[in-house]
Parts: structure tokens; C-alpha cells; sequence
């Protein structure tokens, strides 16, 4: 959480300059809000109903499906998260006699450490205690560093807007989850590949999964630390890779990956009027020097510029004599 | 020659009805992308949010450090021969940044609110906000270090002379801000290490950044030497020879940090150990770059310097120059988002182009108007020699 | 002008041009291309460092076709006893790289040459037309593998005669004997090491696997056609095409391999603490393929390679592991375990844990101690157990359930309760190994009603599984539970209703979730 555990720091916009990076080395880590929730996708359980792609659709009021849940046509393309559709199910794999085929739902992953926040430079995002991490749209100025950033193309954004565009992207249904209620996706899930609950819960339950049913899992859970962790774990009867997600990613928060460099610029600053006002002091010294020694050239100056080579010790120009 | 540069010229030139119907269209373009959104005027999707136009914002200020590579040389280093071209140099480089000001606000989804990160709520552990500030300042700094080209033209002397003297205050900050933003604008990229393609990725792009912005800034310089030498040739105080001599010697400069950026790209691809990448087709088109418009710029500038040829200086400038514009629509486009399929790739939309020509020929024109109206070539008659 | 604004005219012709090259991506290879089991793949030997040019796929079917009239001797050597060797006839054998690709191209592209015009009208000569780039290819080779069934017949055809094919080599006469009773695999002598068996030459110590097999196979199929006695394929595709070799005769029964072995066994090692496993060697004989499904190379008995405390020869694998270790399939568990993976055992099982329950131990090691252990007793232990038939329908046994607690977008769903235990008990019945293991049919039962307390009423699922899940139990709701179950056993089984309609009629009025 490097957003929040580094806080955004506050004040005028000159000030921020000169802190704006982290104190980089640190022996402290913020493992998280504590009791934050989650969301965990088991694969194996889905069955590619596209229900949560429906149920999200009317939760968000967005444009009804289409195609409508149980077209098994759209599987024939990998699709993205749009404008119109902040979650989708793709098939990896088609039915293999008894295998059954191999759906993933992708959305925002809400990381624990957002690249999104980390990267907006009017903090537009933020990373709630409950989990999901929101956007803030009366802020956003439109530049679409997140969208850029998201290392999981989970973002969109709204080009056919002149007026109020915005970043759109699921919001793991904040507003349900501060009534109580479920997100609308695991709310509807017929075989509950989708589960809701608090992230420690989670990873536990698929730990425990994992344990007891070795034969229809890897061992693996994608989100527990790729990147810092998400919000959203996948559990997959498959390869990661064939599921569309780049294996071996690294457990470093991408935030991470900006704030050493970002922490020299106050330094920069720190060193620069010293360093340039040597410099210049240097030039102009070596200027007056040289200026010193065409002037001793010159004829009919002798005495003035005994006077001047004597106040710099240059001792060398003063037994030079004119031709 | 004398049309283009001619004190009293026709409406209807040719330059004119040319650069005039190049406006006119790309403003019909302009109004489209603000009265339609930039789902009509961009190919933009969710998968490449940063296009054509954010590749050109990182070239406009690549190739505008022309003003903080001249100004650092003569007043910083007390390279005082090279004080014709400062104020060429900061001219373009001032307006590198104009049209950097002027494609981001194309680009952005709501540029009305541009001044949010400054005064409603920055976020300073974004890349992009240390960007914004220092190219704001920058920006500033660079529009007072020109005051005194307009305050002769106007006729102001006593406000001409305060701001001369801040000139190395000016300097040095701007130098400051510029070292910032342009490897901060490199930092951009740090964030994708997945999107980006490994041979063009690198936890020292803020490096490559900041060394290429500087041979960009030298070779830009002489481009514009040269082109003002053609052109307003009697509005230079700067003879043909001593032009010649100033070129060969900023040649050497652009040699000299070629040969840094090329090295540190050299070591870069050794210590990622990336070397396996250069068999590939991305490979050979990184080759191209780091071959075709590093090594060979900086061999041709060296064998120019030494040999004294200025022409070939001038010739090298353009490869450099375009070097830098391949290097950043590299990172920005043609590298970014390697992995995906080929059909989700983005490819720019026609007027994204045009707008970038616009801009282009709007920087061309406005360069023309003042250095046709303004003491930036020559001294003001009333002024001579009292910089 | 254009030449005056130089700089800025090439900047703008040039950012044109630099969008033309799309950066390429990895090739896609959309169809697999079907590999003609004949082919071989011909290549530098291995540690000779990389060829420069793709490795040629030599149709060997193609050329054993066009020289049939010349015979196998136009490339291979042909030694006594007109015995067809895998070595290639060339003048000597290379040595290096360079060597090797010299003698390729003398031997190939000389008989190209020669031939084109008399035989071969199309003997490529052309470097790219033999060095050819290409995508991986499914290759419609399989490996021949004598299976029980083959073996038997060439037991029938060589009447008895072991000796034909089976032989060792005497360090002392430096012959090759044989010793009836002591038969091996071939691979017992000649490895299958991939380096070795790569070698196209033999290494003048033993030959490989493949060589060994090639030789033997080959030659012996040969004489036999010529001799007009009924012989096997000795052209590639015979032995080595998938679908050629699902058209291999098979005996029904297979006849017993005669090599006195057990009936009935106790499986025991005298050191373990645990009793003794009652073992039916007769029926597993049937249930594998071939011996070397368990017994790898050799006949010999597991405790041979793997006593008890392992040994080099059985790479130091425990006589506990060689027959516990879960993940080889060649141990008790580790084939028990891959059965689960079948079909009709999906269903159920691929939803349940694979964890070893309480009582797991009993059902091999049934006797309190040693003290039963007497070999009358194995056919009564190993007798198939006696099911008894399922109940009539009941409240405690109905017939079907009506799915209606949920309905709201869909229709009630008829769930068929007998028919379903039916067709389980079916299938267990069908099954010796389902049989022993599920002891009794309230087994079966708990494939779906899993976690009920043993000897207590079966539950309903919304016993359990209420309107709302629990995630800290990870405790799906009854819907979840419902589909979780059906739909899971169905996609396992391959059964055809995995659609929402194939199981409840969608209401005509649609309501919002």
C-alpha cells in the first residue's frame, strides 16, 4: 500500500516537490488494511453462464448485455473489458469430452497496492479499508495514466464522451458491500466460482481447496502476491498462461517500481544551486584568468596588471613580456 | 528566399496559402475532437490509452531541449561564442513546449481542468505530476528568458534589464527542471514492465531519456541555425564562417553525448541480458534504432568535427533528430503493448496525424513571425552588444 | 520552400513510414500440420553442437516405396543372414559436424542426382526443398508397444519359442544366451535413453532400444514374408501409425503369460507392522495392458528392487513408497488414484477429496494382525463382497425431488433421485475395483451426500446449504450447491444436460436478479 502507507503528501504544489517520493529503505512493511475484502474466482466452478457479466450490467446501469447471458457465440474472441461491460468472461479452453471447458471472469483485480493511484496525479483513485479501490470522477482531468498503467487492461475509458469522459472499471460494488450486501457477481453466480469475503478468509478457503482436491488445482494462487496482491484471487485447474495471465509476475508492487526515482528529484533539487553556483563560479574564474592574461599581453598596461595578477597569485602572466 | 523571409510580403504566398489551408483543415479536425469526443478522432482504446499524441508530446519536449542545452553552455560553462544561437534556441525550444501544451490538451479527456493537479489536489507520487509541475515552471521560465526579445522589439529598456539579469538564475533553474521532467517523462514507462518490450525497457529509461533529450537539444540547435542561416540570412549578425565554426563545435557536443547514450544503451541490453532479444524481429527494428540513428549519428558527428564539415554536421543533425522522434514513437507505440495480438495493436487514426502536422506547421509559423518581427537572430540596433 | 523546411518536411515523411512496420508477433500456427508416421527426423547427432539449416523430415515410407525394387540394401547395410542393419551403407562413419553433414549430402543427394532422371522424378536436390522450417507437427507416429495381447500372439506364431526374441548377453562368452524363465523387457538391456536411443549408429557396445527393436522386429517380420509364413508389418506406418495400430488383431481372452506366478498372494514385508495385503495377481493381470505396467523391466517380484529400505536398483524408493507413492502410476495408490480419473468415476470423485479417509487402510490391509493371514483365506478375503439391491422407493429413498426453493428466474427443476443412484450403482457394480472400495452402497451414496454423519439418515442438501453462503466455512448457498453438484457431475461424466433449459424451463417473465 504504497499510496496510502507513504500518504499522498499534502500542500501547495512547490512543497510537494521537494517530498514527493518515498523514503525508500525501509524496514517497516504495511501488509494491508486489516479485515479487507476480496473476491475469489475459482475456474474450475465456472461453467460460463456469463450471469455475472448480466448481473454486473444491471447493478452499474449500464446497457443491457449483449449478447445476452447463455449466448455461447461471444467465446468464439477473447474480449476486453469496455465502457459497457466492466466484467467478462472469456473461454481459454474449449470441452475436451469429460474436461469440461475453461472460463475466466477479468475485471479490476483492486489491487492492494493500486499502479492506477499510484499514478494519477490528482489522486482520483483511492484504495477504501474495505477493499475495492475507487474513482473519484469530479477529479479526473482525463490523461488516462491508469488506464495506461493497469497492468491488467482492466480499464476503460469513455473516448465517445467530449464533455464529462471517465475512467470506468468495476467497483467491486462498493455501494453493496457498505449495505451489507454482496458484490452483484458473486450474489448470482449459479455454482459460486465467485466467493465474497475477507481476503485472509479467502486465501485460507483456497488453500484448504487446494489441500484437499490437489488433482483439480494448481498450486497456485494468482493475486495473493503478484504485484503486491489484489483483491481478487484465481484459483485455475489450468495453467495461469493458458488463462490468459502472464505467468511469474513479480511480487513487487509496481508503485515501487516509480518511487525510487521519484524520491531523487527533491534530492536533485537539494544539490542543484550548489552545484550550478560552483560551476558558474568556476567559469567565471577561469574567464577573469584568461582576461587577465590578454590583457597582460597588451602593451602599455604593465603596472595594472601587475596589481591584478598579484591579487590572484597568477605569477606566470606577469613575466610574460609584450612583444 | 527573399518571399519567405521578405520584410513586406504578400498575403497570398504561396507559404502562406500552404501553412494557411494546413491550419484551417486541422482546426475543422481540432473542433471534431472537442465537439465529438476522441472516440472519432483517435483510434484510443482501453487496451492503448496513450497514442500518437502522447508519443509527440515526448518528442516536441525531447527535441525542445534545444533552449536548456545552449543556455546551460553560454551561461553556465562560459561558452560565450555560441550567444547567437541562444536566443534561436530558446525561441524553439519555447515553442516545443507550446505544442506540447497545446497536444495535451487535445489528449486529455477534460483539459478545462488542467489546473487540478496544481490547485485542487495533487498526487505526488505520480510521474506525471512532477512532469506537470516542472514543464509548468519550465514553461514560465522559458517565456521570461524571451521577455527581453520582446521588450526590445518594444522598446522597454528598464524592464529588458531586470530581466537580463536574472538570465543565469534563469538558467540554472530552468537546467534544474529540465533534468527533472525530461528523464521524469521517461519515467512514465517504469509503471509497465510488462507492456513495454524488454530491449526498450529499463529501470534507466529516465536516463536514456534525459541523454537523448540532450542530443536532441543540440542537434535541433543546429537544424534551426542552419534553416534561419537560409532564410533570414540578412537578418543574421552571425557571419557564414563563424555560423560554420559554432556548427562543427556543437557537432562534437552531440557526439559526446551520443556516444554516453549509446554506451548506456549498450550496457543496458548487457544487464538485463537482453542480447537473446536481438534475433528477433523487434530485435532487428531496435538495431535499426540504436545502429541506424545512435552509433551511426554519433560516428558521422565525430568524423564531421574532426574533418571540420559543417554540412555533414548539419546532415547528421537530421538523423539524429529523427533518432529521437524513432526512439520515443518506439517506447511510446511501436514497443508498447508487444504481447498483444496483432489486430488489438494500435495503429493511429488519420487525424491524429493531422493534427500532429498541424501543430507542427503552427510551431513553424509562429517561429517565422517573431524572428521576422523580433531581435532573435541579430542585436537590436539600440541594444548592440550590451547583453 | 520544401527544401528550406527540409527538416521538418523528412520529420513528417519519415514518422509516416515509421508506423508501416507492426513490430511481429509470435507465429501462429492455426493448423496443425498432420506428421506421416514414416517420417524421420534427421539431425546432427546430439552434443555436435547446432545444424545450420531446420533438420530434414525424411519420408522413410516415401523411399521404401520408390527403391522396393533395389531393397533396403540402396542405404542400409545389409549384414548375414541377409539381416537389414539401421547403419546407412555410406563410405565411413562421420565423425564431426562437418563429416556429418557431408556424408547426408554425398549419400542423399547423390542418389538424388543419379536417380532423378531414370526414377525419381521428383528427388528434391535443392537445398530448401529438404530443409524446410516448419511448425511443430502432430505427428501421427505412436510409440509400438507390445501389449499382453500382441505378446501373446507371437508367443502362438513362434509356439513357445522364446528364445526367438528374448536373449542376454554372457560377460563370460561374450554371446548371446538365453536362459528360458528369466525373460525380460528388451529395454531391461537396451535403453531407451534418449541420447542413446537417438544414435543411429549402434555405439559398439549395446545397441538401443530403438535399434534393438528395429533389427529384431524388422528383420524377423522380413524372413517370415519371405518365407510365406503369416509376419507382421515391417514398413513404418505398419508398426508406428496411430490408426494402423488400433487395427492390431486381438485375443479375447488373453492367454495367460506362463511364468509361475501367484493366483492369490499375500503381499507382506516381514518388517512392517501393518497386515499383510490379500492380493489378486490374476485379476490385475487382465486390468493392465502389459506386465510392465507394474513390473517395469523384469518379472521380478517389487520387494527385489524396493526392500524395504530401498536400494540403488530401485533408485532408493521404499518398498512403503513403490507401493503408496500417489503420484507414480505404476504404485497400488498411484493406479487406484488414476482410475478416478475415468468417466464414470468423475463424476463423483472429481468432486470429492482425494485425501485417504479414516477407514482407507482397511480395504487392503483388512486383518487386525498377522494372525489370519492363511492362504485359504485370500479367496474368502478377495471374494467380491455382496451388495444388496436398492430399496424400494421411500421418504428415505425418493424417487424424485422437486428443485423448487430457488426458482425465480427458472422453473422448478424434476430431480430424477432414483434414477441417478441407479445408474451409479450400475456402474459400480460393473467395476471389481469400485466394488471393493466402496465397500456397501451407502458409499456411493455420499459421491452426493458427502459429509453425512456415517450409519445416520441421509440429509438433504439444505440441510447444510442454506439461502446464504458462508464464506469462512466455505459453505456454498443452495443454489451454488445444486449447480456446483449437477453441473459439475454432468461436465465430469460428459452428460449431455450442462444447459440451463436442459434441467429447468426459463420462466417466461424474466426477473431482474
Amino acid at each position: 500500500m504504497s499510496v496510502t502507507r507513504r500518504g499522498f503528501i499534502k500542500g501547495a504544489a512547490v512543497g510537494v516537490l521537494a517530498c514527493s517520493g518515498a523514503k525508500a529503505g525501509t524496514t517497516k512493511h504495511f501488509p494491508g488494511y486489516p479485515g479487507r475484502t476480496g473476491l475469489l474466482h475459482d475456474t474450475t466452478l465456472c461453467v460460463g453462464c456469463r450471469s455475472c457479466e448480466q448481473a454486473c450490467n444491471q447493478v452499474n446501469e449500464l446497457d443491457p448485455l449483449m449478447p445476452p447471458a447463455g449466448d455461447h457465440t461471444v467465446f468464439s474472441t477473447e474480449r476486453a473489458v469496455t465502457e459497457n461491460l466492466y466484467t467478462v468472461v472469456n473461454r481459454y479452453q474449449e470441452k475436451q469430452g469429460n474436461q469440461p471447458a475453461v472460463f475466466r471472469k477479468h475485471q479490476c483485480m483492486h489491487c492492494n497496492e493500486p499502479c492506477c493511484a499510484s499514478v494519477c496525479f490528482v489522486k482520483a483513485f483511492e484504495k477504501t479499508p474495505e477493499g475495492p479501490v475507487l474513482y473519484k470522477p469530479e477529479l479526473c482531468v482525463g490523461c488516462r495514466y491508469c488506464v495506461f498503467a493497469c497492468p491488467y487492461y482492466a480499464l476503460a475509458y469513455e473516448y465517445d464522451d467530449p464533455l464529462t469522459p471517465k475512467v470506468v472499471r468495476c467497483t467491486m460494488c462498493y455501494p453493496r458491500i457498505k449495505k451489507g450486501l454482496q458484490p452483484a457477481c458473486a450474489d448470482i453466480c449459479p455454482t459460486g466460482a465467485i466467493l465474497f469475503g475477507k481476503r485472509v478468509d479467502l486465501i485460507k478457503i483456497a488453500r484448504e481447496r487446494m489441500r484437499k482436491f490437489p488433482h483439480r488445482y494448481i498450486d497456485h494462487i494468482f493475486g495473493e502476491h503478484e504485484y503486491g496482491g489484489t483483491s481478487w484471487l484465481t484459483l485455475a485447474g489450468v495453467s495461469f498462461k493458458k488463462l490468459g495471465i502472464p505467468d511469474g509476475l513479480t511480487h513487487e508492487p509496481l508503485p515501487n517500481l516509480t518511487t525510487g526515482f521519484l524520491s531523487l528529484a527533491p534530492l536533485v533539487a537539494a544539490i542543484f544551486p550548489g552545484l550550478l553556483a560552483g560551476i558558474y563560479a568556476f567559469t567565471k574564474r577561469k574567464e577573469k584568468l584568461s582576461e587577465t592574461e590578454r590583457r597582460t599581453l597588451s602593451a602599455g598596461e604593465r603596472t595594472e596588471v601587475k596589481s591584478s595578477s598579484h591579487k590572484h597569485g597568477n605569477v606566470e602572466g606577469g613575466k610574460e613580456d609584450t612583444p | 528566399m527573399n518571399e519567405l523571409a521578405g520584410g513586406k510580403e504578400r498575403l497570398l504566398s504561396p507559404f502562406n496559402l500552404l501553412t494557411g489551408a494546413i491550419l484551417l483543415f486541422g482546426g475543422i479536425i481540432i473542433a471534431i475532437r472537442f465537439g465529438i469526443g476522441l472516440a472519432y478522432s483517435t483510434n484510443l482504446s482501453h487496451q492503448t490509452a496513450w497514442g500518437l499524441w502522447t508519443g509527440f508530446k515526448l518528442v516536441f519536449v525531447a527535441l525542445a531541449a534545444s533552449g536548456y542545452t545552449l543556455t546551460t553552455a553560454v551561461y553556465i560553462f562560459g561558452m560565450h561564442e555560441y550567444h547567437p544561437l541562444v536566443r534561436p534556441a530558446v525561441l524553439s525550444g519555447f515553442l516545443g513546449y507550446t505544442l506540447f501544451v497545446l497536444i495535451l490538451l487535445f489528449d486529455l479527456g477534460r483539459p478545462w481542468r488542467i489546473y487540478f493537479p496544481f490547485l485542487v489536489q495533487p498526487g505526488a507520487t505520480s510521474a506525471l505530476f512532477e512532469i506537470a509541475l516542472c514543464v509548468a515552471l519550465y514553461y514560465t521560465t522559458q517565456f521570461l528568458e524571451l521577455t527581453p526579445i520582446g521588450f526590445e522589439w518594444l522598446g522597454w529598456r528598464r524592464l529588458r534589464k531586470i530581466m537580463l539579469g536574472a538570465t543565469v538564475g534563469f538558467t540554472a533553474f530552468g537546467l534544474l527542471l529540465s533534468m527533472l521532467h525530461q528523464s521524469t517523462l521517461g519515467a512514465l514507462f517504469l509503471t509497465v514492465p510488462d507492456k513495454v518490450h524488454p530491449l526498450w525497457y529499463s529501470p534507466y529509461i529516465p536516463l536514456h531519456f534525459f541523454l537523448s533529450s540532450a542530443v536532441g537539444g543540440i542537434s535541433m540547435t543546429v537544424i534551426i541555425a542552419w534553416l534561419c542561416h537560409r532564410i533570414f540570412i540578412h537578418k543574421m549578425d552571425l557571419s557564414r564562417e563563424k555560423l560554420d565554426a559554432l556548427t562543427v563545435g556543437l557537432g562534437k557536443g552531440a557526439a559526446i553525448a551520443l556516444a554516453i547514450y549509446f554506451a548506456v544503451k549498450v550496457v543496458d541490453v548487457a544487464l538485463a541480458n537482453n542480447w537473446h532479444y536481438l534475433s528477433t524481429l523487434e530485435g532487428l527494428w531496435y538495431l535499426v534504432e540504436i545502429l541506424g540513428f545512435v552509433l551511426l549519428p554519433c560516428l558521422l558527428y565525430s568524423v564531421a568535427h574532426r574533418e571540420r564539415k559543417p554540412k555533414l554536421v548539419r546532415l547528421t543533425a537530421v538523423l539524429a533528430v529523427l533518432g529521437i522522434v524513432l526512439n520515443r514513437l518506439n517506447i511510446s507505440i511501436i514497443a508498447f503493448n508487444w504481447k498483444l495480438p496483432a489486430q488489438e495493436r494500435y495503429v493511429p487514426h488519420w487525424m491524429e496525424i493531422v493534427v500532429v502536422v498541424t501543430l507542427v506547421t503552427l510551431g513553424v509559423v509562429v517561429f517565422r513571425w517573431v524572428v521576422k518581427r523580433m531581435p532573435v537572430l541579430h542585436d537590436h540596433p539600440d541594444f548592440k552588444s550590451s547583453h | 520552400m520544401g527544401v528550406k523546411h527540409s527538416s521538418w518536411v523528412i520529420l513528417a515523411a519519415g514518422l509516416a513510414g515509421w508506423f508501416a512496420p507492426a513490430c511481429g508477433s509470435e507465429e501462429n500456427v492455426s493448423s496443425l500440420r498432420v506428421l506421416d508416421a514414416s517420417v524421420v527426423l534427421l539431425e546432427l547427432p546430439s552434443g555436435m553442437g547446432r545444424a545450420e539449416r531446420p533438420a530434414v523430415e525424411f519420408k522413410h515410407g516415401l523411399h521404401t516405396k520408390a527403391l522396393e525394387h533395389l531393397g533396403c540394401k540402396t542405404c542400409h547395410v545389409v549384414g548375414d543372414k541377409q539381416i537389414v542393419r539401421a547403419e546407412l551403407n555410406w563410405p565411413e562413419v562421420p565423425k564431426d559436424s562437418r563429416d556429418w553433414m557431408d556424408a547426408y549430402h554425398a549419400f542423399c543427394l547423390g542418389c538424388h542426382q543419379e536417380k532423378t532422371e531414370a526414377l525419381l522424378a521428383e528427388a528434391p536436390i535443392d537445398c530448401g526443398l529438404c530443409h524446410i522450417k516448419r511448425g511443430a507437427g502432430l505427428s501421427g507416429r505412436a510409440p509400438m508397444r507390445m501389449s499382453a495381447s500382441l505378446h501373446a500372439r507371437h508367443i502362438k506364431a513362434e509356439k513357445d519359442r522364446c528364445e526367438s526374441c528374448h536373449h542376454f548377453y554372457d560377460e563370460k562368452s561374450k554371446k548371446l544366451m538365453t536362459q528360458p524363465g528369466t525373460e525380460s523387457n528388451c529395454s531391461h538391456c537396451h535403453h531407451k535413453d534418449h541420447r542413446q536411443g537417438r544414435d543411429i549408429i549402434s555405439n559398439g557396445k549395446q545397441l538401443s532400444y530403438r535399434e534393438a527393436a528395429h533389427l529384431g522386429c524388422v528383420n524377423c517380420h522380413i524372413r517370415r514374408s519371405n518365407e510365406g509364413k503369416e509376419s507382421g508389418p515391417w514398413l513404418c506406418d505398419g508398426c508406428h501409425d496411430r490408426d494402423e495400430q488400433t487395427k492390431f488383431a486381438t485375443l479375447d481372452p488373453v492367454p495367460r503369460l506362463q511364468r509361475d506366478q501367484p493366483d492369490l498372494i499375500w503381499l507382506d514385508a516381514s518388517t512392517s507392522k501393518i497386515s499383510p495385503v490379500p492380493f489378486d495377481h490374476k485379476s490385475h493381470e487382465t486390468f493392465t495392458a502389459a506386465c510392465s505396467d507394474c513390473h517395469h523391466n523384469t518379472l521380478e517380484a517389487c520387494s527385489t528392487c524396493h526392500p524395504t529400505r530401498g536400494d540403488k536398483r530401485g533408485e532408493g524408493i521404499t518398498l512403503e513408497q513403490a507401493y503408496h507413492q500417489v503420484r507414480s502410476r505404476m504404485s497400488c495408490v498411484g493406479c487406484h488414484n488414476e482410475q478416478l480419473e475415468k468417466r464414470v468415476c468423475a463424476g463423483c470423485h472429481g468432486m470429492l477429496s482425494r485425501e485417504p479417509g479414516r477407514d482407507a487402510c482397511k480395504i487392503c490391509h483388512p486383518l487386525a494382525d498377522d494372525s489370519g493371514k492363511m492362504q485359504d483365506d485370500l479367496k474368502k478375503i478377495l471374494a467380491p463382497p455382496a451388495w444388496p439391491a436398492l430399496p424400494n422407493p421411500s421418504d428415505d429413498f425418493p424417487d424424485k425431488i422437486g428443485i423448487d426453493k430457488i426458482s425465480d428466474q427458472y422453473a422448478a427443476a424434476d430431480f430424477p433421485h432414483r434414477r441417478i443412484v441407479l445408474a451409479l450403482d450400475r456402474i459400480v457394480r460393473e467395476n471389481k475395483l469400485a466394488m471393493r472400495f466402496h465397500l456397501d452402497n451407502e458409499t456411493m451414496c455420499a459421491g452426493c451426500h458427502h459429509h453425512n454423519p456415517k450409519e445416520a439418515r441421509f440429509l438433504a442438501c439444505s440441510a447444510c446449504h442454506s439461502e446464504k453462503s458462508h464464506p469462512v466455512k466455505d459453505l456454498p448457498n443452495l443454489t451454488q450447491a445444486y449447480h456446483r453438484q449437477c453441473i459439475g457431475c454432468h461436465q465430469r461424466m460428459d452428460h449431455p444436460a450442462q444447459e440451463c433449459e436442459d434441467c429447468h424451463k426459463i420462466k417466461s417473465k424474466e426477473v431482474s436478479p
